[in-house]
């Protein structure tokens, strides 16, 4: 496990050596990247502010807190943190919500606690999915048939399931 | 979205009013902005950083790489999409990209390799395979959650890869298992569509 601490430093590490060992010009190339990565950022971040505002102002008015205790009786029962309710609900929708609602959850409890974890491992194994789904298909002339979204939306419903398994699994 | 947006504040704010504690909104809307301030400047460094290491890692070749290391499984899941070459390609490189975290970059290789399934007349299973593969989100490297888990004072940030990849595994497992009970039989062979 301590070896995936390395994880991000050893790629970027092992990236760099391979690239200056292929005589890549890596500082244009990395300048060309990162200014796509900006451009990418900056087409995000309006809508990023707008859905910030909107879901801390959900959250510090308690609504968010009370969906979250609604849920609760049921959830705890079942070994799942509610916290991370709202979390599943956004992911499949907008991107830039889930950001907004997963950064709200590791302020308001800690990264490395039990909720924290989940909430984690589900917004990294999961996706827009919908969003995924509309727009791929609007590439082609082809219609999404239900088959797409019962398989694609099965896998988000597990990942959502299987992740306080997870976390109770590596921690 | 926006429809979303406007009730989410519409929501909070009759909340609000509901519970009798108006000042707690107050405080945290005014607080959302260095919230947002944060977040971004967190967002558009990692966002930048990582962009630049995968053009680097791109031109390395390692791309190329990791898209001739997922062909095999993906030629075993989707035999059809392998009888046609450019299918086969733009599917593989947005897998490999997605594999890689680039996200800028997977999306417009997914959409080319879409209308590459449609032209090669593929199977209905073969694309819900594909929306399956990039709807659960199989990524070595989160690079994203890391970042912010950093920002929210994480003691060890990047110990949720393993676990995110297992889920991810997981879930991706469950997805194929139910995806294969829908299209048992019909829709396996290359057929024709009905647009």
């Amino acid at each position: 496990m301590q070896l995936f601490t390395l994880a991000a430093p050893a790629a970027v590490a092992v990236i760099l050596a391979i690239a200056a060992f292929r005589r890549v010009d890596i500082i244009s190339e990395f300048s060309a990247g990162a200014m796509e990565g900006l451009k990418a950022f900056y087409e995000l971040l309006p809508m990023l502010l707008l859905v910030v505002t909107a879901v801390s102002m959900l959250y510090s008015s308690g609504a968010l807190n009370a969906l979250s205790q609604l849920t609760e009786p049921l959830l705890s029962r079942l070994g799942y943190p509610s916290e991370t309710v709202p979390l599943a609900l956004i992911r499949p929708v907008s991107g830039s919500g889930a950001l907004a609602v997963y950064e709200n959850i590791l302020t308001v409890t800690d990264p490395d606690s039990f909720a924290g974890r989940a909430a984690t491992v589900l917004m990294g194994s999961t996706e827009t999915t919908l969003y995924t789904i509309a727009v791929y298909f609007s590439a082609t002339r082809l219609k999404a048939e239900a088959r797409v979204f019962i398989s694609s939306f099965t896998a988000d419903i597990a990942g959502f399931v299987f992740s306080a398994l997870t976390v109770r699994l590596f921690y | 979205m926006g429809i979303a947006v406007a009730a989410l504040a519409v929501i909070s704010v009759i909340f609000s009013l509901c519970t009798g504690d108006i000042s707690r909104l107050s405080e945290g809307f005014s607080k959302s902005v260095t919230d947002s301030a944060e977040l971004a400047l967190t967002l558009a460094c990692s966002m930048t950083f990582w962009s630049g290491i995968m053009r680097v890692a791109e031109k390395a070749g390692i791309v190329r790489a990791v898209c001739r290391a997922v062909r095999p499984v993906l030629r075993l899941l989707m035999p059809d999409v392998f009888k046609n070459d450019k299918a086969a390609g733009a599917v593989s490189m947005n897998v490999a990209a997605n594999l890689l975290g680039m996200g800028n970059a997977a999306t417009p290789l997914g959409l080319a390799a879409m209308r590459e399934l449609e032209a090669a007349r593929c199977s209905r299973r073969s694309i819900a395979l594909f929306i399956l593969l990039n709807t659960s989100s199989i990524q070595l490297l989160p690079a994203t959650v890391i970042a912010l888990r950093t920002q929210a004072g994480s003691a060890s940030p990047a110990d949720c890869v393993a676990p995110i990849l297992f889920n991810s595994a997981a879930a991706l497992a469950a997805g194929l298992i139910m995806l294969f009970i829908l299209y048992a039989g019909k829709g396996r062979a290359s057929c024709s569509f009905s647009h």
